[in-house]
């Protein structure tokens, strides 16, 4: 067991018993990935925050039924990934509007270099052609290092589930790259 | 990128890409915004407060009845083994008095 994992078990018991601190320095540390998880599953910055920020105070409210046997970080992504999956409902049923076609890139700096801010508009925009589920399984899996279990975990699939999930989501971003990648100076 | 979709490895190069798109703006003020909210945290409620909170009006109205049951059955109990007399009742009162007492002869409207 890595000792990563031990502070991250250690501070998982003690938030488990009601020290709020542990509980604070968990989710401090996972949220940039829970970040990462809700844009994935909502395709906007602003709601993705306000839905981590949620997701962190109804963790904290249902700690005592987190197993302290098991790993934090997909047990907090759960949480993370039903809330953003609930909002996106929410939208949707409010505008009846689905997500847009292409999720939004962020605006590009002035010294950001071209090739880069033209890599993230093709990974956007092929990310907006999988599902939600698609796009947190891949993101998980490749960007985050999470095992096919641990994500059917978060996403509550199955783990064949998963590796379909990862299999479409590869195959579509890596047709979408492909020409960068293959002329790196274009 | 030649990899093929189905590898059970984890494809590094493409997750780079996938953090760097992904990664929002303003990742610091967003941290800071959560750590802010984390330290406003409500104090938890374990199950037992919860339960108790629950539990506390109806736990006072059972100790009533409690308490009127036992003292019910302390009574019955003194009663049984003589140490509350009970009141005996009118008519047996009245049987009970001697055929020469003045009420007697007053009901049957007779004279001594």
């Amino acid at each position: 067991m890595r000792s990563t994992d031990v502070t991250e078990s250690r501070l998982a018991t003690a938030a488990r018993m009601g020290d709020a601190d542990a509980y604070g320095r968990l989710v401090l540390a996972q949220g940039a990935v829970a970040r990462r998880v809700a844009y994935g599953i909502l395709g906007n910055w602003d709601e993705a925050d306000d839905v981590v920020q949620d997701a962190a105070l109804a963790g904290w409210l249902a700690i005592e039924r987190f197993d302290p046997g098991r790993a934090f970080r997909p047990w907090f992504l759960r949480i993370v990934s039903n809330a953003a999956l609930d909002q996106l409902r929410r939208r949707r049923v409010r505008d009846s509007d689905v997500l847009d076609d292409s999720m939004p890139s962020r605006a590009a700096g002035p010294d950001r270099d071209a090739n880069r801010s033209l890599l993230r508009d093709r990974i956007n925009a092929a990310m907006a052609g999988l599902s939600e589920r698609q796009r947190v399984a891949v993101m998980l899996f490749d960007g985050e290092g999470y095992s096919h279990a641990e994500i059917a975990g978060v996403l509550q699939v199955p783990e064949g589930t998963v590796r379909s999930y990862v299999f479409h989501a590869r195959r579509a971003l890596r047709k979408a790259l492909a020409a960068l990648v293959e002329a790196p100076s274009r | 990128m030649n990899r093929s979709p189905f590898d059970a490895e984890r494809d590094e190069e493409l997750g780079g890409w996938l953090r760097e798109a992904f990664t929002g703006p303003d990742q610091d003020r967003f941290l800071r915004r959560l750590g802010a909210a984390l330290n406003g945290l409500p104090l938890r409620r374990s199950a037992w407060d919860e339960l108790a909170g629950w539990g506390r009006p109806r736990v006072l109205a059972a100790a009533i009845v409690a308490g009127f049951a036992l003292g019910v059955a302390l009574f019955q109990g003194w009663r049984d083994r003589g140490l509350i007399e009970p009141a005996p009742s009118v008519a047996a009162a009245l049987f009970e008095q001697p055929v020469d007492a003045p009420i007697l002869y007053a009901v049957l409207g007779g004279e001594p």
